[in-house]
């Protein structure tokens, strides 16, 4: 598959005329495929959403280059054309809804590209399917739920139609509850409409979700790969101050006790089925 | 406590008041308030009465909502209306030391909290049956004109519409960090007004910075959604006046003209 977004080389700093070595990223290079699905983890301050935001040119490399779909993000010409393409999506849903009705919010930036008033209220409606959020349509934001809110966030991006959607930490300021809609409704719009993402994050739990993860440490990639390969590297993870999902953790931990139990696993029902199996293997000769 | 505001919160409704082109409400609340001014007898104010209370039915919005509405104004009511019984002249009815009451002064101050109350529910009517976004497009659109004089029409328009987005959002922020001050012992009940205005200055604080805060996450928001200040920028609900605007602004007239009737031919007793 072809690469959607080339990163290369990027070195960032928030102040120009700061001559210290003040990097937020550096040295990243990264390539995201169409239709992929990418969880970017990394601990607070690790350069992960300096990085989101230099993939719809809201930040510029200091050095290094960005490109989304063969477009360098620093050509201000064609500047609507990648925010158009690659959306993004804040942690604070409260912040980022600019209109007092649901459905005008989600219009919001097809208004802003120009686009004819029956074209928009297709595409509001169907993006508002999409994220199961239509009988809400009329509803004033502050009365729903923070899952609910962030949802209709998601909204107003899909409805501009964009081939990526860059997500930073959009669950951090939400309940379980509302985490796993957001969630559900992140991998339908991957699975289904073919949507690039990029999850920034920092539960892993989420990450494992991902068909691939990007570990970030002090401005600098320092792990990628499959969910499974980054999470079996418990004890590279836990030096770079990073926890792995906790049911990897309790495997990880029974297997330092000498139990023998797969190297790997991600979620609680492979843990679960993992120690049955152990826990047969364990009964059958007594049981004789 | 600042949960209970209704000022400016919209009510979805499928109703004939809802449907109205909000460029029409706009114009007729205006002209409406001027002809609830110059109601200048009973009849009038009658009609006036009556003419509301009908609107507000077409509205298909519970009373109880209007009546929340005139309770923030209800102590503007009541001084209002006090003040204005002991100005008057005409007839005395009863005195007191300074005080007059006089046949004017009662009128004057029936008058003064018929209107102030009848205002106060037909400008609900507006907020109530236009979405916020309705509104400030209609805004946007009746000031167009002034464009000429070099203001930023659509500017206003957009901070109305963030305003609008953000009062309850920053009153439910206020009520929040009231009650964290409170928590870590703060006193904003007791003492005098001035240590009372004292006490506000820790709520105030955080709240200028959570604003500030989220302006900046706004702002990020809407740049990522390629807002451009207002350039090319088209509409999903296009405002337009329809039959239904042109029934309005008819029946409007024809209430309007009965009270100048009735101010000529009845005798004005304000």
């Amino acid at each position: 598959m072809k690469d959607f977004i080339k990163i290369r080389n990027v070195f960032f700093k928030y102040d120009e005329n700061d001559d210290s070595d003040n990097f937020a990223l550096r040295g990243v290079d990264l390539d995201i495929k169409k239709g992929e699905f990418v969880a970017v983890v990394g601990h607070n301050g690790c350069g992960k959403s300096t990085l989101a935001k230099h993939l719809n040119s809201l930040y510029l490399p200091t050095t290094g280059e960005v490109f989304v779909n063969g477009i360098d993000t620093a050509d201000d010409d064609r500047l609507f054309e990648i925010r158009k393409m690659v959306g993004l999506v804040l942690q604070n849903p409260d912040n980022q809804i600019v209109a007092g009705i649901v459905e005008e919010d989600v219009a919001f930036g097809c208004e802003n590209l120009g686009i004819p008033s029956a074209e928009i209220r297709e595409r509001v409606d169907n993006a508002l399917k999409a994220v199961d959020m239509y009988e809400y349509r009329r509803h004033s934001p502050e009365k729903l739920s923070g899952g609910q809110k962030q949802r209709v966030a998601i909204a107003g991006i899909i409805a501009m139609e964009p081939e990526c959607i860059v997500l930073d930490e959009p669950t951090a300021m939400l309940d379980p509850q509302g985490r796993e809609e957001v969630m559900n409704t992140i991998r339908k719009l991957n699975q289904e409409l073919g949507i690039t993402i990029v999850l920034i994050t920092h539960y892993m739990d989420e990450a494992v979700k991902a068909d691939r993860v990007v570990v970030m440490d002090k401005g600098k990639i320092i792990l990628t790969g499959k969910p499974r390969e980054v999470f079996s590297k418990v004890e590279f993870l836990k030096q770079h101050r990073l926890d792995v999902p906790q049911a990897t953790e309790l495997i990880y931990k029974l297997r330092g006790c000498g139990y023998e139990l797969p190297e790997c696993v991600l979620d609680e029902n492979e843990c679960a089925d993992s120690i049955a199996i152990l826990l047969e293997k364990c009964l059958k000769p007594s049981g004789k | 406590m600042v949960r209970d505001m209704t000022l400016g919160q919209y009510l979805p409704g499928n109703s004939f008041v809802h449907r109205l082109d909000a460029r029409s409400k706009i114009l007729l609340l205006i002209a409406y308030i001027v002809f609830l001014f110059l109601c200048r007898n009973f009849v009038s104010l009658l009609i006036m009465t009556l003419f509301s209370f009908l609107i507000i039915f077409l509205t298909r919005i519970s009373f109880l909502k209007y009546l929340k509405s005139l309770r923030l104004v209800l102590v503007v009511i009541i001084i209002t209306g006090i003040m204005n019984i002991f100005y008057g002249s005409g007839e005395v009815l009863w005195q007191w030391w300074i005080f007059t009451v006089t046949k004017g002064g009662l009128i004057n101050a029936a008058f003064v909290v018929v209107r102030i109350s009848l205002l106060m529910m037909i400008s609900s009517v507006l907020t109530y049956t236009t979405s916020p976004t309705d509104l400030t497009d209609a805004l946007e659109c009746l000031m167009k004109p002034l464009t000429i004089f070099h203001i930023k029409v659509h500017e206003i328009a957009m901070m109305m519409t963030i305003a609008l987005r953000f009062i309850p959002v920053l009153l439910d922020e206020t009520d929040k960090i009231m009650n964290a001050q409170k928590s870590r012992g703060a006193d904003m009940e007791n003492g005098s007004p001035i240590r009372r205005v004292k006490a506000l200055i820790p709520v105030l604080i955080p709240l200028f910075v959570s604003a500030f805060r989220r302006a900046g996450d706004l702002a990020t928001a809407m740049e990522c959604r390629c807002y451009n200040g207002g350039k090319n920028r088209t509409r999903m609900k296009v405002l337009h006046f329809s039959l239904r605007d042109l029934a309005a602004s008819l029946s409007s007239l024809l209430i309007f003209s009965a009270i100048i009737i009735s101010n000529i031919m009845f005798s004005n007793v304000i």
